[in-house]
């Protein structure tokens, strides 16, 4: 059973890990990937996956260290993409440390809308859930690894972004 | 210098080959003649055999003349393809894209079909039915199917077209060796619905002057040596095929040559064939993209995109070339998006506008000549009985 100082240490550990994944989103939202990486350690693994019922199979799409991903976003001055905006509305569904409360897992539902510069219309672009697992730094708690999960398969012309 | 309202109008001073009518991208007479006339009537492909692997596995598929169809692997062995409607009352027999189904069940009133298509089983079929309709004449309708370049399952509406290879003229033989020497299996789909007709995705895959839109190819292919040597071959009944390049991959910051490769291919060496009426095979070192484009309406298609390596793959093979695979292409690919990006801009720009769009590169068939885009309009208006530069006239 938990002392009051362990549930206190617990709630606090909650609150800051959500408000990572939140933070992430709000950086990822704004395109501020600097910001974004700086809440990632530096062996930050990143996927988006889906399941296919095609080929009764799991499908990566994107898979990248955090090498990888610095230069996929290093690059995206150098390639057309679509002038959207991309949003982001996030839950955190489950926030699960480990015994010792140096890592934790985390599941977030995800929706991510898309806004068109040209007129404003905004339409949904994807729904899924991020699968974090997250550690606890000399610096606070940082992302490890995020899977994105994908339930929408059908993306339109796709996108450069990281979601 | 600018052009008033009658100059913007005029024909341009090319031969009736060299520019099309934009008319032919978003009529619905057009497109319901083209369902009726070439896509009835021409093969297709389907999906790939390692789809319906197993007896009894099938695979759903939207025909792009308008019918639904699946695909299934009888006990046999054999690969065939039928209507997706049951013949009672119309319903949809496979809801499910992809399943493994000893009996084809219809939800509805539970009449039942094997995998050869054959009906066994109508619930009180003699009390309801007499003598009158019996399972001998509720069959699913069969539709030709042929497998194989590659493993891919093609199907053909019409009973009486020539056979699949007459049909392909040799376009592909060059890539034989890449792809029969052994099994492939697919390890990626999906599908982009995009507001543009048909055709102008086959046009982008038939044509590289565009490679100016990517910076990937920019650098990895356009600035090396023999890019501009590539020259276009094209084939009886609309197909064309580029030559081949090795790319230098790692000129691209941060990527790498691909390690491995198809049976016969030079390694990261580069082939592509594009055939009538909408299907491409883009064989790029270490990974097989096959593109076929399903119109839905004048102004929306259904671009299904599968990657495909070896079947016998280890894992950590099998990663890589999905590495490879999702670098430029798959929905966050490098490339796809812009070229998808470029035919979404066409077909928010059609009837808007644009009076003839111009296929008049002529550089003796290298890679920035436009054949490969004259070849296929030429074949299109033999089919349609009308020209593409005047789709109003009939030939």
């Amino acid at each position: 059973m938990l002392d009051v100082s362990s549930l206190e240490t617990l709630n606090s550990d909650h609150r800051e890990i959500a408000r990572l994944v939140y933070d992430t989103v709000l950086l990822l939202d704004s395109k501020d990937f600097s910001g974004w990486l700086h809440r990632c350690t530096d062996d930050f693994a990143y996927a988006v996956r889906s399941w296919s019922p095609e080929l009764r199979a799991q499908i990566t799409w994107l898979e990248h260290d955090r090498a990888g991903i610095e230069n996929l976003v290093r690059h995206l001055p150098r390639h057309h993409t679509e002038p959207v905006l991309l949003t982001r509305h996030a839950t955190v569904y489950r926030i699960e440390p480990d015994a010792e409360r140096s890592e934790a897992t985390a599941i977030t539902a995800l929706t991510i809308y898309q806004t068109q510069d040209d007129g404003g219309e905004t339409s949904l672009f994807a729904v899924g859930r991020y699968y974090d697992r997250i550690i606890r730094t000399d610096d606070g708690w940082r992302l490890r690894e995020r899977e994105v999960e994908l339930d929408t398969r059908s993306l339109g012309i796709g996108t450069q972004y990281p979601l | 210098m600018p052009r008033n309202a009658a100059q913007w109008d005029l024909k341009p001073q090319l031969p009736s080959t060299h520019f099309v009518d934009p008319l032919i991208y978003t009529s619905p007479l057009i497109l319901h003649e083209e369902r009726e006339k070439i896509f009835a009537r021409t093969w297709v492909i389907a999906c790939h055999e390692s789809e319906v692997r197993d007896p009894h596995d099938y695979r759903t598929y939207r025909h792009p003349a308008g019918k639904n169809l699946f695909v299934v692997r009888g006990d046999d062995g054999t690969i065939r393809a039928f209507y997706n409607v049951c013949p009672h009352r119309g319903n949809t027999l496979l809801y499910e894209p992809a399943g493994n189904a000893k009996h084809l069940l219809c939800i509805f009133h539970a009449f039942a079909f094997d995998c050869r298509g054959e009906c066994v089983t109508i619930p009180r079929g003699e009390e309801g039915y007499q003598d009158r309709i019996g399972k001998a004449e509720m069959g699913l309708r069969a539709v030709r199917t042929e497998v194989g370049f590659g493993g891919m399952v093609y199907v053909n509406l019409d009973d009486g077209a020539p056979a699949l290879r007459e049909f392909l003229g040799g376009a592909l033989d060059d890539m034989l060796e890449a792809l029969d020497t052994e099994p492939l299996e697919v390890f990626a789909f999906h599908r982009a619905i995009v507001p543009t007709n048909y055709k102008l995705w086959h046009d982008t895959n038939s044509e590289f002057y565009h490679d100016y839109l990517h910076y990937h190819n920019r650098e990895t292919s356009l600035k090396q040596p023999g890019y501009f040597e590539r020259r276009y071959t094209t084939f009886p009944n609309g197909h064309a095929r580029v030559g081949d390049q090795v790319v230098k991959y790692e000129a691209y910051e941060g990527f790498k040559d691909r390690d491995l490769s198809f049976p016969g291919l030079v390694r990261n060496q580069w082939k592509m064939v594009d055939l009538f009426p909408g299907q491409t095979y883009n064989l790029r070192g270490s990974s097989l993209r096959i593109d076929t484009s399903i119109p839905i309406s004048p102004v929306q298609t259904s671009i299904e995109f599968r990657g495909l390596g070896l079947r016998r793959d280890t894992p950590e093979e099998r990663a890589l070339r999905v590495r490879d695979y999702n670098s430029i292409w798959g929905p966050f690919g490098r490339n796809l998006h812009e070229d998808l990006l470029a035919v979404l801009g066409q077909g928010r720009a059609l009837g808007r506008g644009q009076r003839y769009f111009l296929h008049a590169r002529e550089e003796d068939n290298t890679i920035h000549d436009e054949i490969g885009m004259r070849q296929f309009y030429g074949e299109w208006s033999r089919w349609m009985g009308r020209p593409a530069s005047a789709p109003l006239e009939v030939l």
